[in-house]
């Protein structure tokens, strides 16, 4: 249980690290305000706001992501019971690991990795 | 070689000074390189450049573009440096660490994927073109450098059997992980360069798009995105010394010399890297990491695993 | 002395470096002495503190372009304007003693915030004036053309945020007096929101004069329209008199910055100022060349980008195959950095390029062709002439 309350004392200290600095930065600066500029477009005016919607073209390695990513949260408890249970647990993780590693295969081959 | 034990709680306010410390090390060694080339030489000055550049920084005044979302943005840039700082806790130094958590290794993955979050939102929120083209750039490079970073981090976990840091430490008493687990090692050292967006995988803060998520940044909100990185870089460098380079084993010097000359060893090679290559682009990176990185990766676990089992089964 | 201006003699500035078209002699004049003093360039106005114009906006749309970028400059600030190469050393200490004048930047500061707050009162009465407005927009402070033109302030807003981004409602599709993006269809044919960038005349790493409009989707070049500001000069280009080989490792270097190779940019910038002043070693010089031809990440980031079929071109091929003509001319294999109508066909063929390129690689196209427009008359100039 120690462990985790020194992790909640170091949130505090770099919280307040960084706050240190905001304060530092605010008493030895000569401008106080912040300064409220238009965005920098080389020098030209921005035509519109820069937030907008458009097309994530890498949207098909995020679903290849998701399947290891979740695969992952196994792994990490597998990995420290792989000694006691033995080869049968190499096996199943690995086959499993085959099945995704077949998928990206897949997705390779499909184009999913190169988008331009 | 000790094992490694928890230290008193004071220890836990050593992470950020020592962690600091490196990182300044680690920028004036950059500065170091670029002075080197631009043919200057090499002063007191140029060592204390970083220094000087957080002195600057401090004293600029803050900016934001109109219409921002400043609440995310200001959220984003505090997280990068708390982020580094918070990795760096599991890291032992000689016998004793600040924690040692029984899920250290996880832990260490969890705050870095932090950055992913933070950069986005630093980048979003800031309005501009060029914060949404970095925030953009990162998560794709996150999507291609994470998974063999997890793998790497799962080989180790494999062969200590053990998420504990203290546990992975122990396991390499008679034999070092990297000399058995070298594609881990390199693949962990990419990892380490493409989570605190330096290097080659400085994309996301790429010149091309003037610094990115870093564009419409100034004062302590600049300093804090940068400092944040250098911290990053440095928590991965001092990061690799429990879990690949033995910890705190060595002959002749203390344990905490030690792991401080191996960190500062990782470090260096990391920045001299960044100094002898361009940027990759995320476009052709994420074909070589999905396709070289992880299946290489993948093997290296397996062959850990066979190898643990086979140990266990012949007892 | 207070810890302030001890923190502030210690910093070494960030200058941000505008070429007019011109003034490419001059912006290597500077670069040299950047480089001397440990001055690292900074890429926007954000990071930037020194503002250093290199040659003369003789053009309104560069003037114009200047000034807007000087009121993005956060406090504290200073600028340079250098006319002639023999003025960079004079200018920028100059510049220096300016940024750190504290009398001089709180009256600069106090101006800003003065000028703000006028802008504000201005756009209350205003406001109260026409309730039912429908010209407002074109009237927006944010949008700021009659206040670009005030000569101190620019138009910063000062200390006074426009209302964070809850306090302020969509009203007619603008937001703080800007559009939201608009959609149109993008590649696949999906209705995807367009922003319309600017790349140049102030931008890094960028040709003097150039200016790209660009409609990007995502970081997806769909159009671009290519211009050229400010006024030839076509009795000679700044880079008449250069040597070939120092005028190939100029473009080198920016080539490589825009890669992401800092270091060896910094390294092409000195080898050229050594070859300019004759002062290079050509070992070294070998080294160098030898380690950017074996570069795989470089080759990475170049190769099959920006391909154009002209034979006997400097053009020619992709942007791996430009940049390893210029090590040839670096090496003194072949003669001639930039030959024939080098600008004007680049110029020509520059859009077709662009399109469907990520921005990146619209980039590195840019920087592979590095056109010299010192003496590029406008088109229908160029008409005339013939």
């Amino acid at each position: 249980m120690t462990e985790f309350l020194r992790a909640l004392l170091l949130i505090a200290v770099s919280v307040l690290l960084v706050s240190a600095a905001y304060a530092w930065s605010f008493l030895v600066r000569l401008a106080k305000g912040t300064l409220v500029s238009t965005p920098f477009m080389s020098g030209l005016e921005p035509v519109e706001h820069a937030v907008s919607r458009y097309h994530v073209r890498w949207y098909t390695i995020t679903m290849v992501f998701l399947a290891f990513d979740m695969e992952m949260v196994f792994m990490y408890p597998w990995a420290v019971v792989v000694a006691q249970v033995g080869s049968k647990a190499v096996i199943e993780m690995f086959g499993f690991l085959a099945v995704l590693v077949a998928g990206v295969v897949y997705a390779w081959r499909e184009g999913a990795f190169r988008w331009t | 070689m000790n094992a490694v034990s928890q230290g008193p709680t004071w220890t836990v306010l050593l992470v950020p000074v020592l962690l600091g410390v490196l990182a300044l090390c680690g920028a004036a060694f950059a500065r170091v390189l670029d002075a080197r080339a631009d043919g200057r030489g090499i002063s007191g000055g140029v060592l204390a450049a970083p220094l000087a550049e957080s002195g600057r920084l401090l004293l600029q005044q803050r900016r934001a573009v109109v219409a921002s979302d400043r609440l995310l943005a200001r959220t984003g840039v505090v997280l990068v440096p708390v982020a580094a700082v918070l990795a760096a806790l599991v890291v032992p130094l000689g016998d004793r660490t600040a924690s040692d958590l029984s899920i250290g290794i996880v832990w260490f993955n969890a705050m870095e994927v932090v950055t992913w979050a933070a950069l986005w939102m630093a980048g979003w929120g800031s309005n501009s073109v060029w914060g949404l083209l970095g925030g953009y750039r990162f998560v794709v490079q996150g999507l291609s450098y994470e998974l063999p970073h997890m793998f790497a981090l799962i080989t180790v976990a494999t062969g200590a059997g053990s998420l504990r840091v203290s546990d992975a430490v122990a396991a390499q008493e008679s034999l070092w992980f990297v000399v058995w687990m070298p594609v881990a090692f390199v693949a962990f050292l990419l990892s380490a360069l493409a989570l605190s967006f330096s290097g080659p995988f400085d994309t996301a803060t790429g010149r091309d798009i003037v610094g990115g998520v870093l564009a419409e940044y100034s004062g302590v909100d600049r300093l804090l995105l940068v400092a944040g990185r250098w911290l990053m870089l440095s928590a991965a460098a001092a990061m690799s010394v429990p879990l690949f380079l033995g910890g705190s084993g060595g002959p002749l010097l203390p344990g905490w010399l030690w792991t401080l000359v191996k960190a500062v060893a990782v470090l260096g090679l990391l920045v001299w890297v960044r100094s002898r290559t361009a940027t990759l682009r995320m476009d052709r990176f994420a074909e070589f990491g999905w396709l070289v990185l992880i299946p290489l990766t993948l093997l290296q676990a397996l062959v850990v695993a066979v190898v643990v089992v086979g140990m266990t089964g012949g007892m | 002395m207070d810890l302030s201006g001890w923190m502030r003699i210690q910093a070494t500035p960030r200058p941000l470096l505008v070429t007019a078209r011109g003034g490419g002699g001059i912006r290597v004049a500077a670069e040299r002495v950047l480089r001397q003093r440990g001055w690292d360039l900074a890429s926007t106005p954000a990071e930037a503190d020194l503002l250093v114009v290199c040659g003369v906006p003789d053009d309104d749309a560069l003037a114009a372009a200047v000034e807007r970028v000087w009121s993005a400059f956060p406090a504290p600030r200073a600028r340079a304007s250098v006319h002639v190469e023999t003025d960079v050393v004079s200018e920028l200490d100059r510049a220096r003693v300016r940024l750190d004048d504290v009398e001089w930047q709180r009256s600069d500061i106090a101006a800003r915030t003065g000028a703000a707050e006028t802008a504000r009162a201005e756009e209350h009465t205003g406001e109260h004036d026409h309730t039912g407005h429908t010209t407002h927009s074109t009237t927006e402070p944010a949008c700021g053309h009659h206040r670009s033109s005030d000569p101190g302030g620019g138009h910063s807003m000062g200390d006074h945020d426009m209302g964070g981004h809850d306090a302020h409602m969509m009203h007619g599709g603008d937001v703080a007096g800007l559009r939201m993006a608009d959609r149109a269809p993008d590649r696949d044919g999906l209705a995807l929101d367009q922003l319309h960038v600017s790349l140049g005349p102030v931008l890094p790493d960028w040709p003097a004069g150039l200016v790209v409009r660009v409609a990007l989707q995502g970081d997806v070049v769909q159009s671009a329209e290519v211009e050229v500001i400010g006024e030839a000069h076509p009795d000679g280009s700044s880079w008449l008199g250069m040597p070939a080989a120092a005028a190939a490792l100029d473009s080198m270097a920016r080539l490589l910055s825009v890669c992401g190779w800092g270091t060896a940019m910094r390294s092409a910038r000195r080898l050229r100022d050594e070859l300019l002043t004759g002062a290079v070693d050509d070992a070294e010089l070998g080294r160098f060349v030898g380690r950017l031809r074996r570069s795989r990440t470089l080759r990475w980031a170049t190769d099959y980008v920006g391909r154009l079929d002209l034979p006997h071109s400097d053009l020619a091929g992709d942007a791996t195959q430009r940049w390893r003509r210029w090590l040839d001319v670096v090496e003194g294999r072949e003669a001639g950095h930039r030959r024939g109508d080098h600008a004007e066909v680049a110029l020509e063929r520059l859009p077709g390029l662009l399109e469907g390129q990520e921005l990146a690689a619209a980039r590195v196209i840019v920087a592979s062709l590095d056109p010299d427009l010192d003496s590029v008359l406008p088109r229908d100039a160029r008409d005339r002439v013939r």
